[in-house]
């Protein structure tokens, strides 16, 4: 994949989660990693626009969720634990 | 008499949160006859009164919530109170359950390797999400912070019960895979999105380390 390609993936994938953000209500709060991370939906939209540190790590969680979702592996996971 | 020591440096919103949910097993255990809780709260959650309780009390339990990092687990203001490099020695022969991200990359495997007993955390950041609440009675009924928090603190009844760790593993992983279960079918943006896909990640790095057959 050339640097352009995956510039422009960076792109798309932000833009999804973007939109999965603006259907959450604006009180939602995301808590994580180092101290006082307590982060608004606005605050987190920022991030993923900036594409900063917290906003990459959300996006790799988003797209995580979503491939293990399309794989199926998601639901594997959820089969073994009922098991 | 069985010992356990609690950490909870309760410095900012997600380590209040914490401190008001593990605040049922802290009665838990108070409640048995042959059990003393040790907390470190607030500004005492340093390292220093760390070292001087475990090396006091003895505990063969020790719950940490609070923020870290894959090599620490930090107390009051970002303190580290115990780090794989340095005071690692304290962890020997405990089992220790930390709500603290990442902790489970290289402090828990090292706890292990210097003869720690068992580790139950995660090895990516722990997500969790609510609704800003500011008191502990509606810290404790956030509908979406309850979601993520009740499979991480309600194992910890049965280990303090004398279940193996093993088991409060599987009850842990169970409760976070039926919320999640929950939220994926659910018709509510909140759950089938961000929820569900934050339960997803602690499911999935969410490990146990050493001997699977401890109880406390």
């Amino acid at each position: 994949m050339s640097p352009n390609s995956i510039l422009q993936l960076d792109e798309k994938e932000r833009a999804v989660i973007v939109a999965r953000l603006e259907v959450l209500p604006p009180d939602i709060h995301f808590s994580s990693g180092g101290p006082f991370q307590n982060i608004s939906r606005d605050e987190m939209i920022k991030h993923v626009e900036n594409g900063d540190k917290i906003g990459k790590e959300y996006v790799r969680i988003e797209m995580d969720f979503l491939r293990a979702f399309k794989s199926g592996e998601l639901f594997k996971t959820l089969e073994t634990l009922a098991a | 008499m069985r010992v356990v020591v609690v950490t909870n440096p309760s410095d900012d919103t997600p380590t209040e949160y914490l401190q008001t949910w593990v605040q049922e097993v802290i009665e838990a255990a108070e409640k048995l006859a042959d059990t003393k809780v040790h907390e470190l709260k607030g500004k005492d959650a340093t390292k220093k009164n760390l070292a001087t309780l475990v090396e006091k009390v003895h505990p063969s339990l020790i719950l940490f919530n609070g923020h870290g990092d894959h090599d620490c687990i930090r107390g009051f203001r970002g303190e580290i109170l115990i780090k794989a490099d340095e005071n690692v020695a304290l962890l020997e022969g405990k089992i220790v359950h930390a709500l603290a991200c990442q902790s489970a990359r290289t402090l828990g495997p090292e706890a292990i390797r210097i003869g720690g007993l068992a580790f139950l955390g995660y090895r990516e950041n722990f997500k969790f999400h609510h609704y800003n609440k500011k008191t502990a009675t509606e810290q404790k009924t956030d509908p979406l912070a309850t979601l993520f928090l009740q499979p991480a603190f309600i194992p910890l009844l049965r280990l303090v019960e004398g279940k193996t760790v093993e088991d409060a593993f599987r009850q842990s992983q169970k409760l976070c895979a039926e919320n999640l279960r929950m939220a994926l079918t659910s018709t509510s943006t909140v759950l089938n999105t961000a929820v569900a896909s934050a339960l997803y990640h602690n499911l999935k790095h969410q490990v146990l380390l050493g001997e699977k057959s401890a109880s406390f």
